[in-house]
């Protein structure tokens, strides 16, 4: 299974707590920073009471989970068999081109993504024949992603793309 | 009823009929693109069209889309639009386990159950459903947000409610961003108009199911979504499979046209109240979300039986059920149909019209989605590297295309990376999502509530709806508490170990 | 020859004259709702937009860009390229008090305004609280104070505006309860929740005509006519109000070219006079059709955006005095 499990999931659920419970208490403190409109004639109606109640059910969950996990003895590993690097480099890659979003034309940075994405991710070795089909098919998805999905956006759904 | 059928049945109905389903079916089955998206962009596509004719090519896109979303929820495990999140929690394991085609076809027949039932209601008791939902006030609908919140929390992460209430509380606390409608405080915004806007559900719910869907699967190092070997199923089977679970079915029914009929709750509740109702009625509640025909034609029919009863508030109270709901009663005022409590009175073939608009679309979805299973199935065999890029370009465009912001973009990645660490840590996704639908709801009804107690303290123990509310609040809580969740996860992972 | 020349150059004058009234769109024009799809300004944008179409010869894109009280669409519109492709849609009251509510930095003064329909709220109570007129709803708010819950969509929202001005005119302290829209605050009120309403007589039409909402009186100086029924001012008990209507229309922003706006305002009069869609909104559901551009939307948006401002500074909910921008008060 790809999640995590074991040792990590352990370590991850403590910082999960802790951080949930810092998040928790920042809200409240937000919370109680917030203008009451009390002169509007009543303090019920405030901006805080929503976020107030949530910060401190948020704190409680976050303390409960923290405790949990501290009282559960620590396994000793973790079999998660994730492949972390395809993963950080496909977010990588994701970034990249929503960071650019705007600066350069729409088509063009999803073709680039789909470049990017065919060199880092489709296995280029293999026999001649199986090389030239994989290629061809990325064509394929780079026409429908970098001409055919943004020109029915354009054409068909009248949006007007960054 | 008749009369209005014959005035309806016309080769240019069927037409329209036809290719409104079809493209809301593709519509709802590409990650990214929504019903309320299509519904709002086919508004001003229709304009030249006659009325009658206007409303049922939406109607049929509306019942199309909803029903398309499933589709990718089953194959992708991205919801296509957020009703299908409970869909998705067992649809996609029978997928995976080579059932495509047997999924596909539950939840096919299940939507076509629970449409025609919802059709039925809608030309039965529209008037009094309506009038019914207006004995909501405040207090239950404050309730009613917190008792989804909660039954998704427990429903989604049966082994550790913990986690499912912490996601429903996170989706909840990212509600409270940006400017609240009592006195226009903008919350945990710090100055940036964006975030004063507040987090948009569409490119959160596209972030934190699509694009963590992709990244996890790159991480998962499979080539395909399926290994195992696809399995035909007949659609005799499927019937006989339907009829087996003919008490989730009406149970299904009777939620969803109660929940959809609430003015502002729609579809997505319904769905996950009939699924918490199906599991816990259930006798083998270990099965669910592991691919339980129970819970897929829990969410399937009672998502499908909201839709035509959330429409019945937008006719007869001119408030719309659902956020696609919305956008059809703007476009029943430019066809200069009046809804509200005089449509009865004034213009009852519509309301029958409707009825069979919503009979006709229903039944076309079947029929379509029928004969689009087996091309729909051959998506599970394309390598992931050819779809990994076409999925991620739609969930770029998708929610882009609603509001053409580009703030929204950097949501759907930020919701993508925060869906990404909770799924790593075993956290459920839906009740973020859905805490984000009800935030706001919540929200005010709590502060709302609170004015009326405090200026007539006896009303907390005078309304029977929020009493039983409150009982099913409890009883969602507490069951949870008194399972040793421990013992589970370990069995749980000694059983993946094997 | 000399003629001739002077004929040639009167006709390149009157040629160009006319090809700059005559903008033809070369693509969609996308107008901004910078609220959610079927509110008030939605419908009023929709049902003009299908009549500007044969116009333009191009469609009209509506797009629902919601988010902040407006603020969101219409920085949106700022933002874009000013080519005159991108319109803005609103109410002038919203647009005129950005800037004072210290929300986003632009005034009424930067947008060209294409006023569509005048837009009045309605004072209405539930048929239950036995409420018969203006002057027993003053009473009733002296007397019950807490009991008598006024439903509206928020301080700043048209019933908000209309209560804040009822309550100044009247000098009572109604209770206000606010939903998240228009149509759930009347509902509320139809439902027995809230005692009345203060909202938009459009929102209000058929819940009044189906006798579920008793209507007391139009806020504003003109009556307000719903088919057959007719709303009396309120100014008939309570002649100091301030101008509560407000104005919903398309605005163009500053540095869109030149004839882009001769185009549209030797146009716009006559089109959405001519709108059946619209007509037919404003008469069955109690809103004016006001199809005025230019110097005269300015001067009616003038007086609605200085009361709005000066209720909102009265009220401690503005940044910054409305003088500073030179609003001065009414």
């Amino acid at each position: 299974m790809s999640e995590l499990n074991g040792r990590r999931l352990h370590a991850a659920d403590l910082a999960t707590g802790s951080i949930l419970i810092v998040l928790g208490a920042g809200m409240l403190a937000a919370s109680l920073a917030m203008p009451t409109y009390a002169d509007r004639g009543t303090v019920l109606t405030a901006p805080a009471i929503f976020p107030g109640f949530i910060a401190v059910v948020l704190l409680l969950l976050g303390a409960l989970l923290a405790l949990r996990t501290v009282r559960r003895p620590a396994p000793a590993s973790s079999a998660d068999g994730l492949a972390w690097r395809p993963m950080l480099t496909g977010l990588g890659l994701m970034t990249v081109t929503i960071a650019l979003i705007g600066h350069i034309d729409f088509r063009l940075l999803l073709a680039g993504f789909c470049v990017a994405f065919a060199a880092l991710f489709v296995s280029w070795r293999g026999p001649r024949e199986e090389i030239v089909r994989r290629a061809a098919a990325f064509a394929l998805v780079i026409l429908v992603v970098a001409v055919l999905v943004p020109m029915t956006f354009q054409h068909v759904f009248l949006i007007r793309l960054p | 009823m008749i009369d209005a059928f014959l005035e309806l049945a016309s080769a240019t109905t069927l037409f329209n009929v036809l290719w409104a389903t079809l493209g809301g079916i593709v519509i709802g089955a590409l990650p990214g693109l929504t019903a309320t998206m299509g519904l709002a962009l086919m508004t001003s596509l229709t304009y030249a069209m006659v009325g009658q004719q206007a409303i049922l090519v939406l109607i049929c896109l509306y019942i199309g889309s909803i029903y398309g979303g499933s589709r990718s929820a089953i194959l992708l495990n991205i919801p296509g639009t957020p009703a299908n999140a409970a869909t998705a929690l067992d649809g996609h394991p029978m997928a995976r386990n080579g059932m495509g085609h047997r999924a596909l076809g539950l939840a096919t027949l299940a939507s076509l159950t629970g449409g025609l039932i919802g059709g039925v209601a809608l030309a039965l008791i529209a008037p009094l459903l309506a009038e019914l939902a207006l004995g909501f006030g405040s207090t239950e609908y404050f309730l009613l947000g917190i008792v989804g919140i909660i039954v998704a929390g427990r429903m989604t992460a049966a082994d550790d409610p913990l986690k499912g209430w912490i996601a429903g509380f996170l989706g909840l606390a990212i509600a409270t961003v940006g400017q609240e409608t009592m006195h226009a405080y903008p919350r945990f915004s710090y100055g940036s108009l964006d975030l004063a806007a507040g987090i948009a559900l569409i490119p959160a719910m596209v972030g934190a199911f699509g694009i963590s869907e992709l990244l996890m699967s790159l991480g998962s190092g499979k080539a395909r979504m399926v290994d195992a070997p696809m399995q035909a199923t007949p659609l005799l089977s499927n019937f006989r499979d339907m009829i087996r679970r003919k008490v989730t079915v009406i149970r299904s029914c009777i939620i969803g046209i109660a929940i959809g009929v609430i003015p502002g709750v729609g579809e997505d509740v319904a769905a996950w109240i009939s699924y918490g109702a199906a599991r816990r009625a259930s006798k083998t509640p270990d099965e669910f979300t592991k691919g339980s025909d129970d819970g897929l034609i829990a969410a399937e029919t009672a998502n499908s039986a909201a839709l035509p009863s959330a429409i019945i508030p937008a006719l007869t109270l001119a408030v719309p059920g659902s956020a696609p709901a919305a956008v059809l009663l703007a476009a029943m005022f430019i066809h200069n149909v009046r809804p509200g409590p005089m449509i009865m009175i004034e213009n009852p073939d519509f309301v029958a019209a409707v009825c069979w608009m919503v009979i006709f679309g229903t039944i076309a979805m079947a029929v379509m989605g029928l004969a689009l299973s087996r091309p729909l199935l051959l998506v599970l065999k394309v390598p992931r590297e050819f779809l990994t890029p076409v999925i991620f370009c739609l969930c770029l465009l998708g929610p882009y295309a609603l509001t053409q912001r580009v703030f929204d973009i950097y949501v759907v990645l930020a919701f993508g990376l925060l869906g990404l660490a909770m799924r790593l840590m075993r956290y459920p996704m839906a009740p973020l999502i859905l805490g984000i639908i009800l935030g706001g709801m919540v929200d005010q009804n709590l502060r709302r509530m609170l004015q009326l107690i405090d200026r007539d303290p006896t009303q907390v123990f005078t309304r029977p709806i929020a009493l039983v509310l409150v009982a099913v609040c409890l009883a969602a809580i507490f069951a949870g508490v008194r399972r040793r969740p421990r013992n589970s996860q370990v069995k749980r992972q000694q059983a993946r170990k094997q | 020859m000399i003629s001739r020349m002077i004929m040639a150059a009167l006709a390149l004058t009157v040629s160009a004259g006319v090809a700059m009234a005559d903008w033809k769109p070369e693509k969609p024009v996308t107008v901004i709702v910078p609220y959610p799809p079927g509110g008030v300004t939605d419908l009023a944008v929709r049902a003009v937009a299908a009549d500007l179409e044969p116009v333009l010869g191009q469609k009209v894109v509506v797009v629902n860009q919601p988010g902040a009280n407006g603020s969101v669409g219409t920085q949106a519109v700022l933002d874009a390229p000013k080519d005159g492709y991108t319109w803005l849609s609103g109410g002038v009251r919203d647009i005129g008090t950005y800037k004072i509510m210290g929300m986003i930095d632009t005034t009424f003064d930067d947008w060209h305004p294409f006023i569509i329909a005048s837009m009045s709220s309605v004072l209405s109570v539930n048929p239950d609280t036995g409420i018969g007129s203006v002057e027993d709803f003053i009473a009733r708010v002296k007397s019950d104070g807490d009991k008598l819950l006024i439903a509206t969509a928020g301080p700043n929202s048209s019933g908000g505006q209309g209560l804040a001005a009822i309550a100044t005119a009247a000098d009572i302290d109604p209770k206000q309860i606010v939903y998240d829209g228009g149509n759930p605050a009347i509902l509320a009120t139809v439902s027995g929740e809230a005692q009345a309403t203060t909202q938009l007589a459009l929102e209000q039409a058929e819940m009044i005509r189906a006798g579920r909402l008793t209507p007391l009186a139009a806020i504003g100086t003109t009556e307000i006519k719903l088919g057959d029924l007719s709303i009396p001012p309120i100014t008939a008990q309570l002649p100091n109000l301030p101008p509560a209507e407000n104005f919903v229309g398309i605005y163009l922003p500053d540095g869109v070219p030149q004839e882009v706006l001769d185009m549209l305002e030797s146009v716009w009069t006559e089109t959405l006079s001519g709108s059946d869609a619209l007509q037919q909104l404003c008469t069955s559901r109690g809103c004016g059709v006001k199809p005025v551009a230019g110097d005269e939307a300015m001067k009616s948006a003038d007086p609605a955006i200085a009361a709005a401002a000066w209720g909102l500074y009265d009220r401690g909910d503005a940044k910054m005095s409305p003088e500073e921008l030179g609003i001065t008060r009414p």
